[in-house]
């Protein structure tokens, strides 16, 4: 008994015991929602980001995904969430201003959540096969046009990164397609492939591995990996079309001073060596904007989708 | 005039058909209206016709069964009951409701020694303290596994935090 | 191609870290068996955990590491199957048909066994085809668009309902059901809420972990409680020697792992099947080809060796669209993609004419793999086979954590739990019934892509469906127009069994 009485004691002196209570923040795991599913481009950049990011913020960041629902599964799980810093979401630009005027959600994403930082962007190309014989986004509209709305293009979901800018360049070339869905990036790029569709948009990160059996007619911003086709900026199409924010957001009410705390650790993070090369080499770029700057953009990126919208579904 | 024959295929079919009914019955309330997108609807099938289409099967087939199978006689039995057998089955489902309503409220861990300790000893044939010594060592070692390790989440326990150095154990 | 096919091998071998690649698979393999071996645990966990890891090392190890946990985890998941009926993927479930009832008659180690031995050769022979084929694979790949799919995935819903047990009345109201969960939820392309009864929890729809959990391993728990303390295993056999597979039986058992093999195989070809239609498809096969069709689902070898064997061989030619085209065929194939990318290789065709001896020195680390995981499972297997030889009183509950923890860590939400115990009492009611869930779970998996690939066809076909398949998707046609063959030829021989079936019952009734 004295012996079962000692271990006893000897394990209890290595259990520490806290109630929950303040000390430094942040003094326990942060936990980052992603309300998408395994393996997709979010996943792969928590991964990099989460692996590096201790060494600045003083404790780990562990990814929680939680798929469903468009993304509305997570982004509810973290509203509801208790506020106090230790529940962040890594979501993007299109569920976070657009979806809630296109559906109705149990939260307000404006109002519910504030801006941790900007981790940086992706901005989609327009592709087509390099057999085909649309040397331009201009090529396409006219096909469009002539087929009486009848020209196939490719999507990867509903109100998501790649058909947004898509309807978009659309709506300002004032041309009907038929928009045909596929389950995600691999299964869209793989129908153009197969010639079922004509053109999709994509990521230059995903791009490049096809090679030269696509042709890149235009992209969101200078890609000179891809040989530096024009930008849809500079074709006439204004707006950051084909941007999708890699955006961290918390709670709104989170207390300021920790949201700080996490802002200084993004801000050196995007600063680091090996976070950089790994980076790189995922394809994807550094942009970084901290909170407070986007936030700034927040609210009239929110009002243009919501025009975008009822121009689309006013039919 | 014979009296009917209450088999199970009776009982499904007759449900069958009632779902049947009440699907067809729901969809306008239940099923959300597609926006229209450049004029066409963004939803290519009419979302009306696969709870149409379902509501027609449970109807058609329980009528099916109705007619051609209620007598079949191969696998068409009730199944015995002992009382025993009905009671354990009873309480077991009892406690793992107990266990789904305190999974989160107390954590994994203590939910899971509430679990096990009651359940073993129902069961009977057990050492009392080695319940106990299993009904705590097994969900912490579970909790550290999947916590720890593999970072996916259990509950923890939400009024006391217990650690070993920076590791959660419950 | 050839020449880089034969680079392969001094890339392999001569860069001195021959060793350590076989080290980091079997690492990797063990990893992931355990992963796998614990309910609730998936392959994709394990894989993403260990990815950044991966990052730190070289491409040619921390590929096959990646490779490992996969095959490992893939496996992995059938142990539990087996022995408490508690599948990890759905991959698994047609395990639990045959798996429990061999456990319970002491014969876990010798169904574990044959559970390994099939999966190992199925791999192994579909990853020599893929390496072999990989260029006819990525045309076969290219050439299935959404009208074939919806074809294919209709036909084998078809398929399988028809080869259930039990009267095709009742069959069919399982499979009404199966697509009725599955609706519930938003539908999948416009994401337009279906009968959610203005439920959040329940606009993502019903989840599938915790559905097949409550339905497979919840009724054999309730079944067991029902008789209390007694011996998990029916044990008045000494069991310090436990039964090994004899060569006898798994000699008997070739004709079913090579016909689970191909089947496997075509399945993998096909993107957007997937390993659980071929496990079905595969039980299916084996126990209509067989001449002692009611002796599955109550212990027969057969029914885990089929399963096994399709499941695994799905695997090699899957990732042919991640290797030669670039595209990811499902979660798993995408954490490979980003271990590629991370290693600074890009998958796709650059990637087969540039550095195609890369490519090829993978699939051989799947060979090896696959060699290292037969050693390594056959000293492991008694391991774990001897877990349910402890007391019922102390396996159940222990069990019940699982189930519940693994349900809860699937979507990290609460509700799931309830999920859970809903269709486990569901589950429990449909056993005693004597009701075949196999179509229910087979449509509730493949509805949503079902639907998925059928709405697809109407946006491509647009105004003229029919014109559109007959003109430029002949496959598809092809399909379509033999389905109703086929399924009345098997709706025949399935009522031919059912005959016997019921002839042998009453004869037994009658001599009882």
């Amino acid at each position: 008994m004295n012996n079962l009485l000692k271990t006893l004691i000897a394990i209890l002196a290595i259990i520490n015991f806290s109630w929950i209570a303040k000390a430094d923040y942040p003094e326990k795991p942060i936990t980052m929602v992603i309300p998408f599913g395994p393996g997709g481009s979010h996943d792969l950049n928590a991964r990099v980001f989460t692996s590096i990011i201790p060494q600045y913020l003083g404790n780990a960041i562990i990814v929680k995904l939680v798929p469903g629902a468009s993304g509305q599964t997570g982004t509810a799980m973290v509203a509801q969430a208790k506020p106090d810093g230790y529940t962040l979401l890594f979501t993007h630009n299109y569920v976070d201003q657009l979806q809630h005027h296109v559906k109705k959600l149990p939260y307000k994403p404006l109002s519910d959540f504030v801006t941790v930082g900007r981790l940086n962007y992706a901005a989609a190309c327009m592709i087509v096969l390099s057999k085909s014989k649309y040397q331009s986004v201009q090529d396409v509209f006219d096909a469009a046009k002539s087929s009486n709305g009848k020209l196939k293009l490719g999507h990867s979901g509903m109100w998501g990164a790649t058909m947004v800018p898509m309807a978009q360049l659309m709506s300002w070339g004032k041309v009907n397609a038929n928009l045909t869905p596929f389950k995600g990036g691999g299964p869209m790029v793989k129908g153009l492939l197969a010639g079922d569709v004509e053109a999709v948009l994509h990521f230059p990160s995903v791009i490049k591995g096809q090679g030269s059996k696509v042709r890149t007619l235009a992209c969101g911003a200078k890609e000179k990996s891809l040989g530096t086709p024009p930008t849809f900026e500079e074709l006439g199409f204004t707006g950051q079309i084909g941007y999708m924010d890699r955006i961290l957001m918390a709670p709104a009410k989170t207390p300021p001073e920790r949201i700080k705390i996490l802002q200084d650790a993004l801000s050196k993070l995007k600063d680091d060596k090996t976070f950089k090369k790994f980076m790189k080499r995922l394809g994807e770029n550094m942009k970084f904007m901290s909170g407070p700057d986007y936030e700034k953009i927040r609210a009239e990126k929110s009002n243009n989708y919501k025009s975008l919208v009822k121009q689309m579904t006013k039919g | 005039m014979k009296s009917i024959n209450i088999t199970p295929n009776l009982v499904t079919s007759i449900i069958s058909i009632i779902f049947g009914i009440f699907i067809f019955l729901k969809i306008p309330t239940e099923v959300e209206k597609p926006l229209l997108l450049f004029g066409q609807s963004s939803s290519e099938i009419d979302p009306k016709i696969v709870p149409g289409i379902i509501s027609f099967m449970f109807f058609i087939f329980g009528l099916y069964t109705l007619f051609f199978e209620r007598e079949d006689k191969s696998i068409n039995v009730w199944p015995s009951f002992s009382k025993e057998m009905l009671l354990n089955v009873l309480v077991t489902i009892i406690f793992l409701f107990g266990y789904s309503l305190t999974f989160e409220s107390l954590g994994f861990v203590v939910s899971s020694f509430l679990l096990i300790f009651f359940l073993s000893n129902y069961m009977g044939n057990v050492n009392l303290k080695f319940v106990t010594l299993i009904a705590i060592i097994f969900p912490v070692t579970v909790f550290f596994i999947f916590v720890n390790i593999m970072h996916v989440f259990l509950p923890a326990f939400p009024f006391l935090e217990m650690r070993i150095g920076n590791f959660l154990i419950m | 191609m050839l020449e880089s096919f034969f680079n392969s091998f001094p890339l392999l071998l001569g860069s001195g870290n021959f060793l350590t690649i076989i080290f980091v698979i079997a690492l990797g393999l063990l990893i992931g068996l355990f992963v796998g071996a614990l309910p609730g645990l998936t392959t994709l966990m394990a894989m993403a955990i260990v990815l950044p890891i991966s990052f730190f090392m070289d491409p040619l190890v921390g590929i096959p590491f990646l490779i490992g946990v996969y095959k490992g985890g893939i496996f992995g998941g059938s142990i539990p199957a087996i022995l408490v009926s508690l599948p990890g993927t759905g991959a698994s479930v047609a395990t639990t048909f045959d798996g429990p009832p061999l456990t319970k008659m002491g014969k876990g180690r010798k169904a574990l066994e044959t559970a390994l031995f099939s999966s190992v050769i199925a791999d192994f022979s579909s990853d020599i085809v893929t390496i072999l084929l990989i260029g006819p694979i990525a045309l076969v790949a290219l050439l299935i668009g959404p009208p074939e799919l919806a074809a294919i995935l209709f036909l084998s819903i078809l398929i399988i309902s028809s080869t259930s047990s039990g009267s095709v009345g009742k069959n069919m109201i399982m499979l009404a059901a199966g697509l009725f969960i599955a609706m519930i939820g938003q539908d999948p392309i416009a994401a337009l809420s279906r009968f959610t009864f203005d439920v959040f929890e329940l606009r993502a729809g019903v989840p599938l972990l915790p559905m097949l959990i409550g339905l497979f391993a919840i009724p054999e728990i309730l079944i067991n409680i029902e008789t209390k303390a007694k011996e998990f295993v029916k044990t008045k056999l000494n069991l310090k020697k436990e039964e090994k597979l004899t060569w006898e039986e798994f000699l008997k058992l070739r004709k079913t792992i090579l016909r689970s093999t191909v089947i496997g195989t075509t399945i993998g070809m096909i993107p957007g099947v997937g390993q659980v239609v071929a496990a079905f498809v595969g039980y299916a096969a084996a126990k209509n080809s067989s001449k002692t069709p009611e002796k599955f689902g109550k212990g027969e070898l057969e029914g885990i060796a089929a399963p096994e064997a399709a499941n695994n061989a799905v695997n090699g030619p899957t990732l042919v669209p991640l290797l030669t085209l670039g595209i990811p065929g499902d979660n798993i194939t995408a954490i490979l993609l980003g271990a590629f990318i991370a290693h600074g290789l890009r998958p796709g065709p650059e990637l087969m004419s540039e550095q195609g001896s890369i490519v090829f020195a993978i699939l051989l680390c799947m060979l090896i793999a696959n060699i290292l995981f037969l050693i390594l499972g056959y000293f492991t297997m008694p391991l774990f086979s001897k877990v349910v030889t402890i007391k019922k009183s102390y396996l159940i509950p222990l069990t019940i954590i699982f189930a519940f923890a693994g349900s809860f860590v699937f979507r990290h939400n609460p509700v799931d739990l309830y999920f859970l115990l809903f269709f486990g009492i569901f589950g429990y009611i449909l056993k005693k019934l004597q009701f075949d869930v196999t179509p229910l779970v087979m449509a509730f998996i493949l509805a949503p892509s079902l639907e998925y690939a059928f709405g697809q066809t109407l946006s491509l076909g647009d105004d003229n469906v029919l014109m559109y398949l007959l003109s430029e998707r002949p496959i598809a046609a092809l399909i379509i127009v033999s389905t109703p063959v086929i399924t009345w030829k098997l709706f025949q021989r399935s009522k031919k069994l059912r005959d016997v079936a019921t002839s042998l019952t009453s004869s037994q009734v009658k001599s009882s």
